[in-house]
């Protein structure tokens, strides 16, 4: 499955959506269901309340895609629409947690017997990743593990594009002085 | 090692570590979820009517009519800025109305019905002071001075009813009869011959008034909570037990003055002969119907 539609691609499925268009509404879920669902799993740690909020957030989608103006934007907005669902989530079990705390949850197996599997390499790169910030950590995830581009990231972190630059830039400079 | 090939490095290294036991779960089982809700709110938009703008206006007496003309008085009134100062007899002066009386509408609690009321009043005191001071149709300073009363008589009514609740409503409903009756009694002077049986007619309606107002009695309950009073035996009921019969508050009365019958309310016979023996300074009004409505 092509998880990264190309843009013109992303563009007509939203445009026919916005205009009602369930089928082309179909493939857009198609195109996100799992990435979504990867990225409220880790983040709530339920798997029936992962779908109910994945569900949530197409109904959510539905409700606006007709509004969508810069289609560009569609892949960091849907995030969004993920993330502060998460949020809300929490907030109607009137848990106060740090979403990114949350957002920084191991998504790697960290029992003993895959740990023993580790190449030395993979058990290093762990270890060096906990040296990083929390807002570094939570940068470098969101773009090589949920696979975001910068824009998308600076959306749903509610940052400037330029600022997601630098954090990136900071975190990979720390990692390459600590892998050395 | 370059920035790029990081990058790629860090990729890799995430791409390889060994992930949670991880199971997606079929799609098929939220999408049910979100195509229930998009049925539903097709379901929703099929519902709503989908008539073209000019046949908003032809719907009964519903919401979107009320909404359809407020939005039309508005934009009038906005657009014109003539309609506000439109004196009757003017073509504006239709959209004056009727921007009043979704003034009217819009006004649902009895506190903003009677504020309402008291600018109307005030307009129609107004017109009638500027028609008669500039010489214009005698008709249409009739159905000014008509008005007027009707407003006044709405007012009362109104203000009556809230005298113990909102006695300054009431002060503020008296104050605007005393002026208006100052008003009319300046006006009746400059006015036509033809006219000065209207304006007189309309002076009694504003002492009428006045009285009502001082005595904080509702002339809409007739029968009902002036017969007790007049009854000493009697004892307050919340159903009319008179043969005398209401007039519609909308329906303007005549003013004509007779004696009082001196029998209570309860009793007082419709067609019998006025007595000589009754007191001259109580009044009751008689309506269209030749009923008598005692005014206490």
């Amino acid at each position: 499955m092509d998880l990264k539609p190309d843009s013109k691609q992303l563009e007509l499925l939203v445009q026919k959506a916005g205009e009602g268009d369930e089928v082309a509404f179909g493939q857009i879920y198609d195109l996100y269901f799992e990435k979504l669902y990867r990225f409220v799993y880790f983040r709530v740690n339920h798997r029936e309340a992962a779908e109910d909020l994945v569900s949530e957030v197409f109904i959510k989608v539905w409700g606006k895609i007709a509004e969508i103006q810069e289609v560009s934007s569609f892949n960091g907005w849907i995030f969004q629409i993920a993330r502060n669902l998460v949020i809300d989530y929490y907030r109607s079990r009137k848990q106060n947690i740090d979403i990114s705390l949350l957002e920084n949850v191991l998504v790697y197996e960290d029992n003993m017997v895959d740990k023993t599997n580790m190449s030395f390499q993979q058990k290093a790169f762990l270890e060096n990743l906990q040296h990083l910030t929390e807002e570094q950590q939570l940068v470098i995830k969101l773009k090589f593990l949920d696979e975001l581009d910068n824009p998308d990231i600076a959306r749903i972190l509610g940052k400037s594009e330029g600022a997601i630059r630098v954090i990136q830039h900071r975190a990979i400079n720390e990692l390459k002085s600590l892998l050395k | 090692m370059t920035e790029q090939e990081l990058e790629k490095y860090i990729s890799q290294m995430f791409a390889q570590l060994p992930r949670k036991h991880f199971v997606v779960p079929k799609p098929e089982h939220a999408w049910q979820r979100v195509h229930a809700h998009i049925m539903q709110t097709r379901r929703v938009q099929a519902e709503k009517p989908s008539l073209s703008a000019w046949k908003y206006l032809l719907l009964p007496r519903t919401y979107i009519r009320i909404g359809a003309t407020v939005t039309v008085v508005i934009l009038a009134l906005t657009m014109i800025g003539g309609v506000a100062s439109a004196q009757p007899g003017e073509t504006l002066y239709t959209v004056k109305i009727a921007a009043e009386q979704v003034e009217k509408v819009l006004a649902t609690n009895e506190e903003a019905k009677i504020k309402v009321g008291i600018r109307h009043a005030r307009r129609r005191l107004q017109e009638v002071k500027t028609l008669v001071e500039g010489n214009k149709d005698g008709k249409v300073v009739a159905e000014t001075l008509q008005a007027l009363k009707t407003t006044t008589d709405e007012l009362a009514n109104g203000a009556v009813a809230v005298s113990e609740t909102k006695p300054e409503l009431t002060t503020k409903a008296t104050e605007l009869a005393v002026e208006q009756e100052k008003v009319l009694t300046s006006v009746e002077s400059n006015a036509a011959p033809d006219l000065k049986e209207a304006v007189q007619d309309a002076i009694i309606v504003t002492k009428e008034t006045i009285t009502r107002l001082a005595e904080g009695k509702s002339e809409d309950v007739k029968g009902v909570a002036t017969a007790p009073v007049l009854a000493e035996d009697s004892k307050p009921s919340a159903t009319p037990t008179t043969t005398l019969k209401t007039t519609p508050a909308s329906k303007p009365v005549a003013s004509k003055k007779i004696k009082k019958d001196p029998l209570p309310a309860a009793e007082v016979d419709a067609n019998a002969s006025i007595g000589a023996d009754v007191q001259i300074d109580e009044v009751v009004i008689i309506d269209d119907n030749n009923n008598p409505e005692p005014v206490e």
